[in-house]
């Protein structure tokens, strides 16, 4: 619509940034092929992205900033993938995720017949089940707003199930509240970080303690033992290479690669059972995208369990085990990671896999 | 991330800034003065002569700073949870009940036995009037603003049928208690330093004042050393990630509430058992509103609310003084002040902020490159 809008107006130089972050893989292919024809009406067409295969399939030129400046100009066709993530990181980075086979254990997460609805009733998510095992990684691939934040809000016990029950282990924890579900061994990696994760106006190690508030580490006695928190803090910073190396400052003073590490810190750091895992890398740099992935595949092949869920279908596809499509609040197709991009997109938009019969009844 | 988005120094947020926007603020209450036919310069002289020049001035000053200062913690306690507290006025107006029926059922007893037992009401009765406020609001999302402001009028009215119907004296017309026996009475700190040779006068200030710097004390630790001071400022700053972590909002809320409504109740026991010695309608004579004023200028940190409070102190003992010399400035100038620093330090907080901002990231760069 809004680019749209623009065209109308007869815009000779259009700006878009992230264009493709709300939009199912066909969408962007659409997106794509309008740009090409404005390209051909001589119009001029500036992308700002960080996905790398987005600059290959539609830019002519290509230009890299890193910290406030321009580090590289090329033309396109002149580039690789692996050396424009070079450029931007200032180093090598692996693009591909190395990772084994997973070795499935016994089930840790299990949702059953789960419906939630939101205050008026409407139904947000419809009776969706299934399982998460210890050493493996499920994701949930979808278009945004299509219930997958409402589902991680349920199993993190921010949000009552209407019908249905969640287990995490051997244990029902449908009617919970987060703080008996996370010590229970669940940690959630919120979709939204500024919203959930994390309060912005609090020290970065303040922020290492939300949701761990009562750890007995500093909270043993009246007051907290802020340097208890303080060595933790400094210890998790250089763990997971948080920059700058500073615990005391203020959380919204770090980019948003690293106010992301400070919340994987809290959350994986702490050894739980299992993880619910939202939009791990949005708008985080493609350095600490590296990491975050490593991290994610190394707490799998430590047994736990893991559910992600993500707009970034190539994360999906390249972290995962095994792949839940959802549309409209209901599971629509499960698939394994090397299926096709077209075949998940069909299955994110509802139209294909198992229920293909259904959904065109 | 560049330079102008990065934090200011502690000085200069706590400092610096609160100070150039009380300067302002005087500045403009200078034209005013100015305005009425009075030399404003004259009149601070006479102002600062009156609250700081000789003992008697600093007793009083001191006995408006101990008000204030509860009536600043429990508006500051609040605001960590996020929630305006304009009720203090009506808390500390119950705290005052607690402390009469404490101190009129003990009558006669040694006041350091019924001081504990009067602060615990006056705390008691004032969380109590809290509570309803902060349950409405944290059950039924009723806003705290307009309840607490409605709960000080009720409190007034209360205040009033209460001393004519069933405190009063009998045959007396005027609507308060008998008075305290003089062994019930907090003890005027003159009384200890005259035989020091400092001779505070008149005035009124009594160990309420080293009680006030205790909760000073006892609210910056509760606030930043404890498990429940995270909670509470976590609702404060991101109800979203308070559920997240595992906080109830709710519960939050009206335990906030509760301290706060507990502190402003204090402020009674200085006024109803250390000054009056009777409850009496209006005792608490505006002090929960300048609470107000002094926990946004003291920008709800402890320490800052005893230095604005003790400033407020100055104003309002040189404000009498300077009344009582210039009778063309009324005390209602001080009201003025008063509103211009609310205005200043409150309402238009952020004015100054982003161009100290952009002096100090200079003066760092310079520095810097130097």
């Amino acid at each position: 619509m809004e680019i749209l809008k623009t065209l109308y107006r007869g815009a000779e130089i259009l700006i878009l940034d992230e264009p493709t972050a709300v939009l199912t893989p066909s969408e962007v292919e659409h997106l794509f092929r309008i740009l090409r024809r404005l390209q051909g009406e001589g119009k001029t067409v500036v992308v700002i992205t960080h996905k790398l295969k987005e600059i290959k399939a539609v830019t002519d030129a290509v230009s890299v900033m890193r910290k406030g400046e321009i580090v590289a100009t090329w033309p396109t066709a002149d580039t690789s993938v692996e050396a424009l993530a070079e450029a931007m990181v200032g180093r090598r980075v692996l693009l591909e995720v190395e990772k084994g086979p997973s070795v499935p254990g016994a089930v840790e997460l299990s949702v059953e017949h789960l419906t939630l609805r939101d205050k008026r009733g409407v139904v947000l998510v419809d009776d969706v089940s299934f399982q998460v095992r210890a050493g493996e990684i499920v994701g949930i691939a979808g278009v945004a707003g299509n219930g997958q934040s409402e589902l991680m809000e349920a199993i993190a016990g921010i949000r009552r199930a209407a019908t249905g029950t969640i287990r995490l282990g051997e244990r029902e924890i449908t009617d919970l509240d987060p703080a008996e579900i996370r010590d229970l061994g669940l940690a959630h990696i919120p979709e939204d970080r500024h919203r959930m994760g994390l309060v912005l106006g609090f020290t970065a190690e303040e922020n290492l303690m939300l949701g761990h508030q009562g750890d007995p580490r500093w909270a043993s006695g009246l007051l907290l033992d802020m340097g208890a928190l303080r060595a933790a803090a400094e210890a998790d910073f250089a763990e997971f290479d948080v920059r700058p190396p500073d615990p005391t400052q203020r959380t919204a003073l770090f980019s948003g690669g690293n106010q992301q590490k400070i919340i994987i810190a809290r959350e994986i750091g702490r050894e739980p059972k299992a993880a619910i895992v939202g939009q791990p890398t949005r708008g985080v740099d493609i350095g600490a995208i590296e990491a975050i992935h490593r991290r994610l595949i190394a707490m799998r092949d430590q047994g736990r369990a893991i559910l992600l869920v993500s707009a970034e279908l190539d994360e999906i596809r390249s972290l995962s085990d095994r792949i839940l499509c959802m549309c409209q609040g209901r599971i629509t197709g499960e698939c394994r990671p090397e299926t096709s991009e077209a075949e998940i997109g069909l299955m994110m938009a509802g139209l294909a896999g198992g229920r293909r019969e259904e959904a065109r009844a | 991330m560049s330079a102008p988005h990065r934090d200011l120094p502690p000085l200069v947020d706590y400092v610096v800034v609160p100070l150039a926007n009380l300067t302002v603020a005087f500045l403009i209450s200078g034209l005013v003065v100015l305005a009425i036919g009075e030399n404003p310069l004259e009149a601070v002289a006479i102002m600062l002569r009156g609250a700081l020049g000789y003992a008697e001035g600093v007793g009083f000053t001191l006995y408006y700073t101990t008000g204030f200062v509860f009536t600043g913690l429990s508006v500051a306690v609040a605001f960590h949870a996020g929630l305006f507290n304009i009720g203090a006025e009506g808390q500390a107006t119950l705290g005052g009940l607690g402390v009469a029926l404490v101190c009129l059922a003990f009558d006669g007893a040694p006041w350091w036995l019924v001081a504990p037992f009067a602060m615990a009401a006056a705390a008691l009765f004032g969380a109590a009037w809290a509570f309803v406020p902060a349950w409405l609001q944290a059950r039924r999302g009723s806003h705290i603003v307009i309840t607490t402001i409605m709960f000080n009028y009720l409190a007034a009215t209360l205040m009033v049928w209460l001393l004519v119907e069933v405190l009063g004296q009998p045959g007396s017309m005027s609507p308060e208690t008998k008075t305290f026996e003089p062994a019930t009475r907090l003890p005027f700190l003159r009384d200890f330093l005259t035989p020091w040779g400092i001779d505070l006068g008149q005035s009124p200030v009594n160990p309420m004042v080293f009680i006030a710097a205790l909760a000073a004390v006892f609210v910056w630790l509760l606030v930043w050393r404890t498990k429940f001071g995270f909670e509470l400022r976590t609702v404060g700053q991101n109800p979203v990630a308070a559920v997240y972590a595992g906080v109830d909002p709710g519960a939050v809320v009206v335990a906030a509430m509760l301290i706060s409504g507990g502190l402003a109740g204090l402020m009674a026991v200085n006024e109803v058992m250390g000054v009056q010695h009777r409850l009496l309608l209006e005792f608490v004579a505006g002090a929960g509103f300048v609470g107000i004023a002094v926990a946004l200028m003291g920008r709800s940190h402890p320490f800052g609310v005893v230095l604005s409070a003790a400033l407020f102190g100055i104003l309002y003992q040189g404000g009498a003084e300077l009344a009582f010399e210039k009778p063309a400035i009324s005390r209602d100038m001080i009201v003025v002040i008063q509103a211009l620093v609310i205005l200043f330090a409150g309402a238009l907080e952020h004015m100054f902020r982003p161009a100290l901002g952009r002096i100090f990231a200079r003066v760092e760069t310079t520095g810097g490159g130097a």
